[in-house]
């Protein structure tokens, strides 16, 4: 269930992100919240629903995108999803600190990611250097919104345990 | 067997399904396409009514802030344009004051240079007395201070304003002809009547009394407006200027006068440039300054009194000269054309 809340959080914000930064012209400044959402859940759950989890934003991510070609960000997010499951037991993604360092590494591989699979895929992609100029940007402006995320679906998830925690307690 | 082996691998095979797919779709999707998938339909259902919404709702935002703003920077352009309006209003106000003043003074140099029989000081009023009896006014003499003393007349191109009263240094307070204690010889040209003019003294009441002949000793009958002028026999003011006009035909008996209300011919209540007469041609050789005021105003003596001591009328200004045919009303001398303040019962 909280899954679907934290999809459903990032579906909103990658509804509001979008027009709001059109609206101050400032796009390349957009902080990659599917990705960061990817990471939180692979570091919070188990590898099926945390990959499970990563393909949907991805794929709402893909949604969004009008340029990209689809499957582009499920995959991204599917493979942060892995990786976030991977790191797990080594970096503790709860303080601040730990959590801007692995956002700013994973915003750096999904660009990577993003310019392997544009160049592999899409046939009629020539904006390399685009890509490659935007990496850092992209990365800092996500690095910093992700504490606040980070703790924004911690507090869902908090909810929903305690949702069921009492509905285990009801049940005894 | 395929079952237990779909139930023992199944989350790795999920996990390579949900690995595998993007890739595929990603190939799919990748190649130069006309038309939409599937795929691609069921995400713009997904997210477009929400990009729609939040575009909305962003754009509405973004408006009211706008609004908000540009009503910010409007209130502020509304202050600096209401700061210049007033500095505007302000020029402008001076430049009409500059610009009445200048005609005021056009006037005045007008009637200086037409009346070269006498002279004159240039003065400003500078207060105003706030006494409810006296009509009294205060001069700043500029130039020529030296020339300004007391009993001296005080003139503008529209009329008589009074005599001075008390001069100091540059500063001189002028009794104005509408004060209680003021009275000047007059007469009404073409009518054949002479008289004195005395003041009401009453604030915002200015006039003067004019006391005359009765009416059936009149050739010539007064008529409403008709303009009351200096004889110049008080030897303070140069005869011809204009005193008022008889606002009222009616009048108060007294004896055998009559006491008209005069209109004032200055507004006094607006004075501001004045001229002071320091000398005039008029004044008799035998008065010791020619301006200088009579310790009691000696009204001439009719000529038909055979002495012809009493000074001299000086000639009349051309508007106001008297008609042919009343000619002998208007001479000195002339039937019953006796001056009443020259007889035992004239009012003082």
């Amino acid at each position: 269930m909280k899954h679907l809340a934290w999809i459903a959080m990032a579906y909103l914000l990658l509804a509001v992100i979008s027009p709001l930064l059109g609206h101050l012209d400032a796009q390349l400044y957009a902080p990659d919240v599917a990705l960061l959402t990817a990471l939180y859940v692979g570091s919070r759950s188990e590898a099926l629903p945390a990959v499970l989890t990563g393909f949907a934003v991805g794929l709402l991510k893909d949604g969004f995108s009008m340029s990209a070609p689809v499957g582009v960000y499920a995959e991204i997010c599917v493979l942060v999803a892995l990786m976030a499951r991977g790191l797990q037991s080594r970096v503790d993604l709860v303080s601040p600190l730990p959590v801007i360092a692995t956002s700013a590494a994973a915003s750096l591989l999904s660009s990577a990611l993003f310019l392997a699979f544009e160049s592999v895929f899409h046939r009629s992609f020539d904006n390399h250097a685009e890509v490659a100029a935007t990496a850092l940007p992209l990365a800092l402006t996500t690095m910093l919104v992700a504490p606040a995320q980070f703790a924004l679906m911690e507090r869902i998830r908090r909810r929903f345990d305690q949702q069921s925690r009492g509905a285990m307690l009801l049940r005894r | 067997m395929w079952r237990d082996l779909l139930l023992r691998y199944r989350q790795k095979l999920v996990l390579l399904l949900v690995l595998i797919s993007p890739v595929a779709s990603m190939y799919f999707h990748g190649k130069t396409r006309t038309d939409t998938s599937a795929i691609e339909r069921t995400l713009m259902a997904v997210t477009g009514p929400a990009s729609t919404l939040s575009h909305d709702a962003v754009g509405q935002v973004k408006q009211l802030l706008n609004a908000y703003v540009l009503l910010t920077r409007t209130e502020g352009r509304n202050r600096d344009l209401e700061r210049e309006n007033r500095i505007l209003l302000g020029e402008a106000l001076r430049t009409r004051t500059l610009a009445e003043e200048l005609v005021r003074v056009k006037k005045l140099c007008e009637f200086k240079g037409d009346h070269q029989e006498f002279t004159t000081v240039p003065a400003r009023v500078v207060g105003r007395d706030v006494s409810q009896v006296f009509q009294v006014v205060r001069l700043k003499i500029d130039i020529a201070k030296s020339q300004v003393q007391e009993g001296q007349a005080v003139i503008t191109h529209d009329g008589i304003v009074g005599r001075i009263e008390k001069v100091s240094g540059e500063f001189a307070d002028v009794m104005l002809v509408t004060d209680a204690r003021s009275n000047v010889h007059a007469t009404v040209p073409g009518k054949g009547v002479v008289g004195s003019v005395s003041g009401k003294g009453k604030k915002g009441e200015f006039g003067a009394q004019f006391v005359y002949l009765d009416n059936s000793e009149r050739a010539v009958p007064l008529a409403s407006g008709d303009a009351v002028l200096t004889t110049g026999h008080d030897r303070v003011f140069p005869a011809g200027l204009e005193i008022g006009h008889i606002a009222d035909l009616k009048s108060t008996r007294q004896g055998p006068y009559h006491e008209f209300v005069l209109a004032p011919a200055v507004a006094y209540a607006t004075l501001e440039e004045v001229l002071v007469v320091t000398d005039y041609r008029g004044a008799s050789a035998d008065s010791p300054r020619a301006a200088d005021p009579p310790k009691s105003v000696e009204p001439p003596k009719p000529p038909d009194s055979g002495k012809g001591d009493g000074p001299q009328s000086p000639p009349m200004p051309a508007k106001f000269a008297e008609p042919a045919k009343g000619q002998d009303q208007s001479k000195p001398g002339a039937k019953r054309a006796v001056d009443p303040a020259n007889t035992p019962d004239a009012p003082p």
